[in-house]
């Protein structure tokens, strides 16, 4: 706080001249203004034109040491003001920084000293889970030893009780399949005789069947080349009979009208005009050649 | 006036033919004119064949016959030789002459005035005939309307 202060009041020491070095400066510039409007003093017309000049350059150079030497003072203070700021800075944020590690290293104190306490807690927690939980996988575990010495016990009387029912049926079984056995091989030899006794039958059969088919086939053959005969001797007599009727019609049918196969004039002579349009076109044609 | 060929002179020999007999005419003429001329007593004139005689008829009569008329007469003929249209008719049997001028008489009336036709046979075409003019070959024989229809014929014995 009482740095704080000191910066502040040198800020304002600093304002303060600069506002005093600034209104001089204004006040000097505004009289010479005005020493310029104003009626010129009596007492200045006895000066010469080079005095008043002379003077004028006196005034001008001292305003401007002055003017120096307050702007060197002010940047002397401005300087000093500024290292004095830099050094009350740096030791107020030494000291800041000093206080907030302090602060800092207190609650990362409180913090581990609380998870110390919640670690002993859980350890605690944990041991007495384990304990437990180990208790009742021993009574478990005594359980199942139980229970199995039971089962076991339990199982070998069973197998007392039935292993005698057993070999008695295998007994049984075997028998039956014996039995059985003996039962299908007869059946077997039965079927194979009756098989050999149809094969049998059904060759001699299958002989009997040819036989008939050959006899049937010659029949049939020599049916066929009587019935073929007839036809032919038929075909025969109606060729004879009818040929010429029948080359006379598939002519006419042919050329599509009646002809005379002695003298063709007249067919000739239509077949001209049938195609008279295409006969007139070619030879057109061909006398419009040459032209 | 358009020479109208008489229906026997269908081939270009025929037209030489006749032309040899008018050119053998046309000498005889001219050297019965100059014998005429000089009252040279003119001997009887060459047989000639009745086709020639009938074009002389249509270009001139017994009266006003000229050497010029006869000349003019073979130039139209030589020139029908050369320019007019032909057709070559192939039959199947040789055709007797009746058959012939009625054949050309169509032609002449249906297709061209001047038309030439020349007749071939060819027994394997059965009946019918064949025209050919130029490149053209119009086919119309028994030959070809068997062949087309050969497949009939089976159909048409079994319905015997």
């Amino acid at each position: 706080m009482v740095s704080t202060m000191w910066i502040e009041w040198l800020l304002y020491i600093d304002i303060f001249l600069l506002g005093v070095a600034s209104t001089a400066a204004v006040l000097h510039w505004y009289h010479r203004l005005r020493g310029n409007s104003r009626t010129p003093d009596p007492r200045l017309s006895v000066l010469t034109k080079s005095d008043k000049q002379q003077i004028q350059q006196d005034a001008r150079e001292q305003f401007k040491q002055t003017l120096n030497a307050a702007a060197d003072r002010l940047e002397h203070d401005l300087k000093a003001t500024t290292d004095r700021i830099s050094l009350h800075l740096e030791e107020l944020g030494n000291q800041t920084a000093d206080i907030e590690n302090k602060r800092y290293r207190q609650q990362l104190d409180g913090i581990f000293n609380q998870a110390e306490t919640d670690v002993a807690a859980a350890r605690s927690s944990i041991e007495q889970y384990i304990g437990e939980y180990q208790q009742s996988l021993e009574s478990l575990h005594q359980a199942a030893k139980q229970d199995i010495e039971q089962t076991k016990n339990s199982v070998a009387a069973y197998a007392d009780h039935h292993e005698e029912k057993m070999e008695l049926l295998l007994a049984q079984a075997t028998k039956t399949i014996t039995d059985s056995n003996q039962h299908i091989v007869g059946y077997r030899d039965s079927l194979q005789q009756r098989l050999e006794q149809l094969d049998q039958m059904s060759q001699n059969q299958i002989v009997n069947v040819n036989q008939e088919v050959d006899t049937y086939k010659e029949q049939l053959k020599q049916q066929l080349q009587a019935h073929i005969e007839q036809e032919k001797q038929w075909v025969s007599r109606q060729l004879d009979d009818r040929f010429a009727d029948v080359v006379m019609a598939f002519l006419n049918q042919t050329m599509q009208r009646n002809v005379d196969l002695g003298s063709q004039t007249d067919y000739l002579i239509a077949t001209l005009e049938e195609n008279k349009d295409k006969l007139i076109k070619g030879v057109a044609g061909d006398t419009a050649t040459p032209q | 006036m358009t020479l109208q060929l008489p229906s026997k002179i269908a081939t270009p020999q025929q037209i030489e033919d006749v032309i040899m007999d008018l050119e053998k005419y046309a000498k005889w003429f001219s050297q019965a004119s100059i014998k005429m001329k000089g009252k040279i007593e003119i001997g009887d004139p060459p047989q000639i064949s009745n086709e020639a005689v009938k074009l002389l008829d249509q270009v001139t009569s017994a009266d006003d016959i000229t050497t010029k008329k006869i000349d003019g007469l073979i130039n139209s003929l030589l020139d029908i030789k050369d320019d007019s249209p032909r057709l070559t008719l192939t039959l199947a049997a040789r055709p007797t002459q009746d058959t012939k001028v009625q054949l050309i008489e169509w032609c002449r009336t249906n297709l061209s005035d001047q038309v030439l036709v020349d007749f071939k046979m060819d027994r394997r075409l059965l009946g019918g005939m064949t025209v050919q003019y130029g490149s053209h070959i119009y086919d119309w024989s028994f030959q070809k309307l068997i062949n087309q229809n050969a497949d009939k014929l089976p159909g048409m014995l079994r319905n015997v």
